[in-house]
């Protein structure tokens, strides 16, 4: 299934040094500081990392559906449509028709909380037929058929029933199950999900992911998943990119991350997952808290927090993500190539993707 | 939906009976019943009081029987449609109050017409164009409105109307028109005198509308459902129109009862300056000559109305959204 490997595939999404800053009460925040994400059609990838590291920015800007007091500084997110015509989002008018014929029609989204997602006075048929009539409407007026059908393939009990029924009618992962179909209802190219079952029980947790899953590898779909559950990772992704404050400070094949993850950052997430077969009472946790994103620290943004720091020139100076092992990167001076780096350059330009 | 209809209507009723017994309070307040009160004037005019019809006063009202068989007296009385008497008019309470009701319910409800016509886009605009000059205009505009008293804009428009054109526009018809039959000209007489004093007598409900619909707006345009709904590439007119529109609009709706409450007290002042014949100003002389009989009959039919709108509103709310409808 891992068949990340071959870059030459075809990417349909292509982030190159993204920059995204909130502007709040005369304050910066830095929430996206460079950074660079491929999703190849068909893959499942995973964006991973702490509440405030920038995943969620980072997946609105593909859609450009930034809140008003954020914009996108620098970069590009780089669509390929079906045709090789290939569009740099960054450039659109967020309110443009182009825009809009790409949200939903080509990149769909699946939000966090399916309760407050869905609109409390609408029926299920009226929010997702919305998109229907804007991408594809049907030549023949079979658009409730269309939604019985999507809401039966996401396994929804009656949808014949359900269809009609208000979001507050339904259960919780019933309402997800129903997001997921909306989202997939416009024949979209690649599924975004954001936190898709952080607001669900835990024993729904699985069957959700599941059909994503599901759903995606019948559909042929590119998915970007964005969680901070390394286990939902660990079974949904092919290639995971970890976040740390705004920026991505290893990526890799999934099997790699897990099995010698190389960035401390990444180590430390992954020690702190709970194991049942340790006598430790304790569970492991990464020493202190995120930083304010207004106050980025110098240098490597995690120094403060690492456990494995060099020296001066994690203070100083900003790593660049380098080959440690074929296709995996990461950011951090135990990897450095370079004896010296020059200070404060801030700079992505040696990240490359492999060949 | 039946059962949501069911409940209101029985929750109105406990609270009618809880108005009644507030009226019939304020008919009580004062230290002497209304018929001693009667014969102190009589004697003070130096009329003969005449004793049978005194004895037949305290008995139609039940006046020396324990204060809750006055009560049931007095509730009976109003249902077969008998008010009382009011003393200073020397006329049957119902009378006075079917003269003057229908031009009060005219009024309020001319008023509460400009309140949403003006105060719902106004407030749109301002949240749709937050922070833009008509944003800050409208709302610096909308607080004046909210800060000068009624008497003093009455005063000022009333001024500005004579200056400009002449004529003093006090009372409900045109000199020409009082005494005339109905016709076209006399309605449209009416219309011209009216919507003055509804205009002043709506400035703050408007205001107040404006700051709820753009509160409101505000706060709805930031909930994920929009956010969702942006990103299956709906436009943001669209967006606008049927997401937090459709949602902002409940408060509005409730915001129904209360208006027309502020609206019937507003009144008072108003037109006791233009000299409309509304009920306020006869609320306010009949609570100062202690006149109880016809404050409590109005109190009451004020607040009975109030509970109606109140009734209303809360049943179209029920028509709207589908989680009142639905008891969630």
């Amino acid at each position: 299934m891992n068949t990340v490997n071959n870059s030459n595939r075809d990417w349909l999404i292509d982030i190159k040094d993204l920059h995204v800053k909130f502007s709040q009460d005369d304050e910066t925040i830095n929430a996206v500081n460079g950074v660079d994400i491929r999703v190849h059609k068909g893959e499942a990838v995973g964006i991973v990392g702490e509440s405030g590291c920038g995943k969620t920015v980072t997946s609105y800007s593909m859609l450009n559906i930034l809140p008003s007091n954020g914009e996108i500084v620098s970069g590009e997110v780089r669509y390929r449509e079906d045709n090789g015509n290939v569009i740099d989002i960054t450039r659109l008018n967020p309110r443009s028709r182009e825009m809009r014929r790409l949200r939903g029609g080509e990149i769909a989204m699946i939000f966090q909380e399916p309760m407050a997602s869905f609109s409390p006075v609408h029926t299920i048929r009226d929010q997702i037929a919305e998109g229907i009539l804007l991408h594809q409407p049907p030549k023949d007026k079979r658009v409730r058929e269309i939604i019985i059908e999507y809401l039966g393939m996401v396994g929804i009990s009656n949808p014949e029933r359900a269809i009609d029924a208000y979001p507050f009618q339904l259960s919780g992962g019933m309402r997800q199950r129903a997001m997921i179909a909306m989202a997939l209802a416009c024949n979209p190219k690649v599924l975004v999900a954001d936190e898709p079952t952080t607001a669900l029980d835990v024993t729904i947790q699985a069957q959700v992911l599941m059909l994503i899953k599901k759903m995606q590898q019948e559909l042929g779909l590119a998915l970007v998943l964005i969680t901070h559950d390394l286990g939902v990772i660990a079974h949904m992704a092919d290639f995971v990119y970890v976040m740390y404050l705004g920026r991505v400070v290893e990526r890799g094949p999934v099997v790699k991350i897990f099995n010698s993850p190389k960035h401390p950052y990444t180590r430390d997430l992954i020690r702190s997952i709970p194991k049942l077969n340790t006598p430790e009472k304790r569970l492991a946790t990464i020493q202190g808290n995120v930083p304010d994103a207004s106050r980025l620290p110098s240098g490597c943004a995690f120094h403060p927090r690492c456990r494995e720091i060099i020296g001066e020139t994690c203070r100083r100076d900003q790593p660049v993500l380098e080959e440690v092992e074929a296709d995996h990167f990461a950011g951090c001076f135990l990897y450095s190539t370079h004896e010296e780096t020059e200070p404060n350059t801030g700079g992505t330009d040696s990240v490359e993707y492999p060949s | 939906m039946q059962g949501y209809i069911i409940r209101r209507l029985l929750y109105f009723i406990p609270t009618l009976i809880l108005i009644s017994i507030d009226s019939f309070a304020v008919i009580q307040a004062p230290p002497r019943d209304f018929v001693t009160t009667l014969v102190v004037q009589m004697e003070a005019r130096g009329d003969q009081v005449d004793e049978d019809l005194i004895n037949a006063l305290r008995a139609r009202y039940g006046l020396g029987k324990p204060l809750w068989q006055q009560y049931l007296i007095w509730i009976g009385n109003i249902l077969i449609g008998d008010l009382g008497v009011s003393m200073a008019y020397n006329q049957p309470v119902s009378r006075i109050i079917m003269d003057r009701l229908p031009w009060s319910l005219l009024f309020s409800f001319s008023a509460f017409l400009i309140v949403y016509a003006i105060g719902f886009p106004i407030g749109f605009l301002s949240a749709v164009r937050q922070y833009s000059i008509a944003d800050y205009f409208l709302t610096f505009v909308g607080f004046i409105g909210l800060a000068i008293p009624n008497f003093m804009l009455a005063l000022i428009l009333l001024w500005g109307h004579f200056e400009a054109t002449g004529q003093a526009l006090v009372g409900i018809f045109s000199v020409e028109y009082a005494v005339a039959p109905w016709s076209f000209g006399k309605f449209l007489d009416l219309l011209y005198h009216l919507w003055i004093p509804a205009l002043i007598v709506g400035t703050a409900g408007t205001t107040g509308l404006i700051r709820i619909v753009r509160a409101n707006l505000l706060d709805e345009r930031k909930k994920p459902y929009v956010t969702a709904a942006r990103a299956k590439g709906v436009s943001e007119t669209r967006l606008i129109l049927n997401y937090p529109v459709r949602l902002a609009i409940n408060p509005v709706i409730s915001n129904i009862g209360y208006v027309l409450l502020a609206l019937i007290s507003g009144e008072v002042i108003t037109s006791i300056v233009i000299g409309l014949p509304t009920i306020g100003p006869v609320l306010l002389r009949a609570l100062q000559t202690e006149d109880m009989y016809l404050a409590g009959s109005i109190v009451l039919i004020l607040s009975v109305l109030t509970l109606v709108g109140t009734l209303v509103s809360n049943l179209l709310l029920a028509v709207i959204d589908p989680r009142i409808r639905h008891g969630v």
